[in-house]
């Protein structure tokens, strides 16, 4: 039953949950917001991790290899949902979102001033600057912090975004457009507010 | 010439896909004369940027209340073995 791993790759699979299980759990529920779909992406990717683990060549840490599986899991993961559960546009558009009516004028100029964001320099600012992101995250609409999520997760391959979640290019930009100013409003609030 | 909300929307738009030559002239003469939008580049920028930090590696999300249930923990633990088990040689 409890067969040592010969870790002549220097792996060592039976120590994966015990020491990254809570940091990859963490990371999974980050992005998937549930318990059950994090654990299943864990699991996943410890598991393709030990299917592949020919291919590890100790380059990165072993952290690092297996978050990198870990986000190919978590892009899964979400695109699966978003199969059962397509999205429906015209609501998450108009979704307790602030309206362009309240930024810009009629003429398309804004209304207020902008508050100057400031680079957080320190390592302290950094925590404090990413705590706020991560509270505007989770404060968005979820389907729309989903998309978010993804997208920056999946890089440029926004052909597959539209395509699993069966919406066009223009409807992805405008919905990747209100997430930004919404978060960007909201770090307005949160982050030079707090200084 | 374009508007504030125009040049709003390219921005955000010039992350997902390429802007045209058309799209780049209007957006650069714009941002030339406006100070307004060129804070809001700077934000949507930094944003960005902040965010590709915070989710390239795990310790950067400190949210150390989550964590993975023993149950859950122990049953991937078992899988693992189990697929192991059915591989010996495999790693």
């Amino acid at each position: 039953m409890t067969d040592t791993a010969e870790s002549s790759s220097g792996i060592d699979p039976e120590r994966w949950v015990e020491r990254y299980g809570n940091d990859l759990f963490r990371y999974a529920m980050a992005f998937l917001r549930e318990e059950k779909q994090a654990e299943d992406a864990v699991q996943e990717c410890l598991l393709a991790a030990l299917e592949s683990s020919r291919n590890y060549a100790g380059k990165s840490s072993e952290k690092t290899w297996l978050t990198g599986i870990l986000k190919h899991k978590i892009i899964d993961s979400i695109r699966r949902q978003s199969r059962e559960k397509p999205l429906d546009v015209p609501e998450i558009l108009t979704d307790s979102l602030p309206g362009d009516e309240e930024l810009f004028d009629e003429t398309g100029h804004w209304f207020a001033s902008i508050p100057s964001l400031d680079d957080p320099a320190s390592a302290l600012d950094k925590k404090r600057f990413w705590q706020a992101l991560d509270k505007c995250i989770t404060a968005m609409p979820p389907k729309l912090a989903q998309l978010f999520m993804l997208r920056e997760l999946a890089g440029m391959d926004t052909e597959n975004i539209c395509q699993d979640m069966q919406i066009t290019s223009t409807n992805l930009w405008t919905m990747l457009y209100r997430s930004r100013m919404n978060l960007r409003q909201c770090l307005e609030i949160n982050w030079s507010g707090s200084r | 010439m374009l508007s504030c909300k125009e040049v709003s929307q390219l921005v955000s738009e010039s992350v997902d896909r390429d802007l045209s030559f058309g799209e780049r002239v209007g957006v650069g003469f714009h941002l030339w004369i406006c100070h307004k939008c060129r804070k809001f580049v700077h934000n949507m920028t930094l944003i960005k940027n902040e965010f590709r930090q915070l989710i390239a590696e795990p310790e950067n999300l400190c949210a150390p209340h989550i964590e993975l249930s023993a149950a859950a923990g122990e049953r991937i633990r078992q899988k693992l073995l189990q697929c192991q088990c059915a591989h010996p040689h495999r790693v």
